[in-house]
């Protein structure tokens, strides 16, 4: 017997965590990429790490391949409807369990193949996450809505303006800097927001006390003129964000220096014809605007 | 010819070697949760740094290396040693370990030799590792930890030297 079978058959492989840690991983990779290289063409999506695993416990080599294990183009991906084709559902299951939070949807007593078409953009300042969900009633986002304040690291829920039909969005804000983790598995279709200890952290990434720098505008109700600026500045993915006042700001993208933010924000004045609404803001991890 | 490669063809091919990359750093931490650990900051290192791979063909080798580094990494900021596996914690018992008398005595004293990497260093046990679990050649290792090769096998020695001795009460 050689060593390195061994190795192999003796040592116990924890798989299906091992596979989780290497996106992990890699997820924090691309979210210290992104961060050195925040442009316009790149969403401020802080931590947004994303899989699709065709089956539920052992994802298949054709799955890696194919899956684009790798979060910004999957994310990117996922802008244009991650989730299944089908929205067909007559219901909701929602489990939150400690940090995590899992949503399955039921049609005709069993769960369905694939979840609702959905999206996620993730913010470090302040430290939330942007989800929009097709096809969903009121009543479901109030269960679900429910659900995630129970969740461990949530500080508070909110809904948001979507400018596409049948399609709730809403921000989960964090009470800390957290790395998030989403995972869509088919057959059954399931939907996880997991989040994770700062013990991720590394000395490349954002600490929670650091000012991170964005566009805005001055607070608004949401109504038509906020979602006029909304459609006005939707090349930019901007996120909506509730103010300490409780009213709304757009937020357009994330940078490490106020001279980033400032040069971005020339770039759009000539893009926008002088994009009058927006201005230099900052803040960090926990910060809610003014 | 070089290749380069792009990070989807490096998450596929992490996948493929994940249990190798996570059976090294297991043999330096003989933790379960560290290890995953290791792998995980080794994986973000590797993707991060994918432009210094020369080649795709050297792809294991030169994660082998950041999964070695990061392990020893990892030992020094917590500052503390590996367990000795009392419990065998992941490992067959040692007394299963010699039932299996079809496995020849091989078994055994690769358990035994497992078993004694806990005294080297960090850095000793890169040598064990890569050269008797691994199974590269001195060559080898000698490229992937950038290292004279003569100074690969003298120090290989020595780390097996000192196993020995451990190992015979010596």
């Amino acid at each position: 017997m050689d060593a390195e079978r061994f190795a192999y058959e003796n040592i116990e492989i924890p798989d299906d965590r091992l596979v989780q840690a290497i996106y992990a991983g890699m997820g924090r990779a691309e979210r210290i990429r992104r961060k050195k290289r925040l442009s316009a063409s790149l969403t401020a999506a802080a931590a947004a790490f994303a899989l699709l695993f065709c089956s539920a416990n052992i994802p298949s080599v054709y799955a890696y391949a194919s899956g684009l294990p790798v979060v910004g183009e999957f994310v990117r991906a996922l802008h244009i409807g991650g989730g299944g084709k089908t929205t067909l559902h007559e219901g909701i299951s929602v489990e939150v369990v400690d940090s995590e939070l899992i949503v399955r949807f039921v049609n005709q007593g069993r769960t369905t193949d694939t979840v609702v078409p959905y999206r996620v953009q993730g913010h470090d300042a302040p430290c939330r996450i942007d989800l929009s969900l097709k096809s969903l009633t009121e009543e479901e986002y109030e269960k679900l809505e429910a659900q995630i304040r129970e969740m461990k690291g949530v500080s508070d829920v909110y809904r948001t303006l979507s400018l596409e039909k049948d399609t709730v969005s809403f921000t989960i804000v964090l009470n800390r800097l957290y790395d998030y983790e989403v995972m869509e598995q088919i057959f059954p279709g399931t939907l996880s927001v997991r989040l994770f200890q700062d013990a991720y952290y590394t000395a490349e990434e954002n600490a929670p006390e650091q000012q991170v720098y964005y566009l805005r505008t001055e607070g608004m109700e949401q109504d038509d003129s906020l979602r006029a600026l909304l459609e006005k500045y939707k090349a930019e993915e901007p996120s909506q964000v509730r103010t300490q006042e409780g009213s709304f700001i757009l937020a357009i993208g994330e940078f490490d220096t106020r001279e980033e933010a400032e040069k971005r924000l020339l770039e759009l004045q000539e893009s926008y014809a002088g994009a009058a609404e927006l201005q230099v803001g900052s803040g960090m991890a926990k910060e809610v605007p003014e | 010819m070089k290749r380069q490669i792009g990070k989807h063809e490096f998450a596929e091919k992490i996948m493929e070697n994940r249990k190798r990359f996570y059976c090294i750093a297991y043999s330096y931490v003989k933790n379960e949760q560290d290890a995953l650990d290791i792998v995980s900051e080794a994986s973000c290192k590797g993707l991060l740094h994918l432009k210094d791979l020369d080649s795709a063909e050297y792809f294991v080798t030169w994660m082998t290396r950041i999964i070695v580094n990061t392990s020893i990494d990892f030992i020094r900021k917590n500052s503390r040693l590996a367990p000795l596996p009392e419990d065998s914690g992941g490992y067959p018992e040692a007394a299963q370990a010699g039932e299996a008398s079809e496995t020849g005595p091989d078994r055994e004293s690769l358990m035994d030799l497992y078993n004694a990497l806990d005294i080297l260093e960090p850095e000793e046990r890169t040598y064990i590792v890569l050269r008797y679990f691994e199974a590269y050649n001195f060559r080898e290792i000698a490229q992937m930890l950038r290292l004279p090769e003569s100074t690969v096998k003298s120090r290989s020695y020595r780390a097996l030297d000192k196993m020995k001795r451990h190992m015979t009460g010596g």
